[in-house]
């Protein structure tokens, strides 16, 4: 019943094996002496300055946040101008809710200081 | 190109638009305490309502391009997600301005929205539809989670929902994706068509089912799948938590339904399987963790588990002899289970002190020597959760373990009942607390709106005469289910 799978059950197992393979037979074989130096993090050779969970302001987020939305709302009516023709009026009036909606939203964000920086 | 018909999309444009009217009014007016917001939801819903009871008194069922259909099963399910939101507006109402909540237009916008995403989701005739109805109801509700931004509880609960949330979609993807490798269509009606010709068994399709009861699985918060439900619920504010026990699960049933019972009809054997075993685990774990809760927010979820528990064994059912009979019973429970949950989660929100949530099990202490009458209807509430008659939680139990036995499933049955007795204790023990406990102390409640107090009385009156008189909503039950055979 299940042949048809038999095939990626054998790849997954020679995947896992593999990884485990290599990885064990490299601990085996290579000398070990960690220092302090050597378990530093590795950042392009520089010397480490700086918690890399830095904070970054959350303001960053939401301005993000409404590119996206433009972002996609673009993506939208780029396929709809392709085939705008096909679609005539019907197509028209779709994208013109469509821009309202978002329009009211882009208003709303605006009023209520999404856009202002403090 | 087929056009669509827009008629028997009323319903949902009229929700949406209702929604941007209350985003666009907050933008207009600027009045501090105003409650346009709540005026132009309820009257979208009310309009909206009377738009799928006219589509239920004259039933033409409509797709549109085999995307979405308005049967009398959508139909019930409709009617139900728009009590709910009705419901949930009017309770939230004064509890909102308690708890300080800023963005009061974003939230009935967001409660809307959802309403409307889970009201596609019980009318979708393809998956990838469902896909879309779960979006826009599962953001929604991910906001309305969080939507006490300062409470770190809220936070955590929105956070934990959404991430598991995200998880449960992406399994619902996969399965999605799967399903068009088998049957080369996402479409319900089309895959129906090629199960009845093509009978050779797939192992494939075993997959399909597997991803597909683990997404809503999880929507439904069924065991394995029920981890965020405590946290999501506890977190989250009173009235949301009513309003995300009760929507999702409609409509995730909705879809179960017609997937499962519609769709892969002749994959019985395969998902009645799945779901027995859910269903066991699901029934038994949420019935014995709920013993050991002391918030009642906590409790709730456990039981709302349980409750996911009997409605799949339904389910089950369906799959098997009983047929129709088994979807009946799961509507039927569902729509008893609305009034239960709403009311219950009522009497937390009326509990609500400034500052603490009126959640804890010691806020029922000596209830009734402070609110006589909160505690009968509590006591009403409680004893239906508990599947006690006369309340419609008697007659749910009733009807999904008789379609249970009907489809040879006894074991299924017992479980079903043993469960209840083990139900029964942890529901009375909160009658306990409200009768024969001196209350704690006498810090005022805050909470006595009149919307809240005429929701709560809706609700002890419809648990009440769905106990007694069933026969209306089983009747709408039984036209909805029979459509999907």
């Amino acid at each position: 019943m299940m042949n048809d799978y038999t095939g990626v059950l054998i790849f997954l197992i020679i995947a896992i094996g593999f990884v485990a393979i290599m990885f064990s037979v490299s601990y085996v074989l290579r000398p070990s002496k960690p220092d302090l130096k050597k378990l530093l993090p590795y950042e392009c050779g520089n010397i480490v300055n700086e918690d890399a969970r830095g904070l970054v302001s959350v303001k960053y987020y939401l301005i993000a946040i409404i590119f996206v939305l433009f972002d996609v709302e673009t993506a939208f009516m780029f396929p709809w101008a392709v085939v705008f023709r096909d679609f005539g009026m019907f197509g028209l009036i779709e994208m013109a809710i469509f821009l309202l909606i978002i329009l009211i939203g882009f208003c709303y964000a605006w009023k209520k200081g999404a856009l202002e920086w403090d | 190109m087929e056009q669509l018909n827009y008629l028997s999309l009323l319903p949902e444009i009229v929700i949406i638009l209702a929604g941007i009217l209350v985003i666009a009014a907050d933008l207009i007016i600027d009045k501090k305490d105003n409650i346009i917001s709540e005026v132009i939801s309820v009257l979208g819903l009310i309009i909206a309502l009377f738009l799928t009871g006219n589509q239920f008194l004259n039933p033409e069922i409509i797709s549109q391009n085999n995307m979405l259909i308005s049967d009398s099963y959508a139909v019930f399910f409709k009617v139900a997600l728009i009590i709910l939101s009705l419901m949930v507006i009017l309770i939230s109402s004064h509890h909102i301005r308690e708890r300080g909540i800023t963005h009061r237009a974003e939230y009935f916008t967001f409660i809307l929205f959802a309403t409307v995403g889970m009201m596609i989701m019980a009318g979708s005739l393809d998956l990838v539809t469902v896909y879309v109805g779960l979006e826009l109801m599962a953001i929604s509700i991910y906001i309305l989670v969080g939507i006490s931004r300062t409470e770190f509880l809220s936070n955590e609960a929105a956070l934990k929902y959404f991430l598991l949330g995200l998880l449960a979609t992406a399994f619902l993807l996969y399965g999605i994706s799967f399903t068009y490798g088998m049957f080369g269509t996402t479409n319900l009606v089309v895959i129906k068509n090629f199960l009845q010709n093509n009978t050779t068994a797939n192992s494939g399709y075993i997959l399909v089912l597997v991803f597909l009861v683990i997404a809503f699985g999880f929507k439904v918060a069924a065991v394995p799948f029920h981890m965020w439900t405590p946290d999501a619920y506890e977190g989250a504010m009173t009235p949301v938590t009513g309003f995300m026990s009760v929507g999702p699960k409609l409509a995730a049933f909705a879809v179960l339904g017609r997937v499962f019972v519609y769709s892969l009809l002749t994959l019985k054997a395969e998902w009645t399987l799945i779901l027995t075993i859910v269903s066991i685990l699901t029934m038994t774990v949420g019935n014995v963790v709920a013993i050991a809760q002391t918030n009642i927010k906590r409790m709730l979820a456990y039981s709302s588990i349980a409750h996911a528990g009997y409605c799949l064994m339904g389910l089950v059912a369906a799959g098997g002899l009983a047929g129709s009979l088994g979807l009946q019973s799961v509507l039927f429970y569902l729509s008893g289970y609305l009034f239960m949950n709403v009311g219950a989660f009522s009497i937390i929100i009326f509990l609500n002190k400034k500052g603490i949530s009126g959640s804890e099990l010691d806020d029922f202490s000596g209830l009734n020597e402070r609110y006589p009458g909160i505690a009968l209807m509590m006591s009403v509430i409680l004893l239906s959760l508990a599947g006690v008659p006369p309340t419609t939680g008697f007659a749910g139990k009733l009807y999904v373990f008789m379609a249970a036995v009907k489809s040879k499933y006894m074991f299924l049955a017992v479980i079903g009942v043993l469960n209840s007795v083990i139900a029964l204790y942890y529901y009375l023990r909160i009658i306990v607390y409200m009768y024969m406990k001196k209350p704690a102390d006498l810090k005022e409640e805050t909470n006595r709106s009149v919307p809240l107090l005429l929701v709560l009385g809706i609700a002890v009156v419809a648990i009440l005469v769905l106990g007694i008189y069933p026969e209306p909503v089983l009747n709408f039950a039984k036209s909805a289910a029979g459509g999907m055979f």
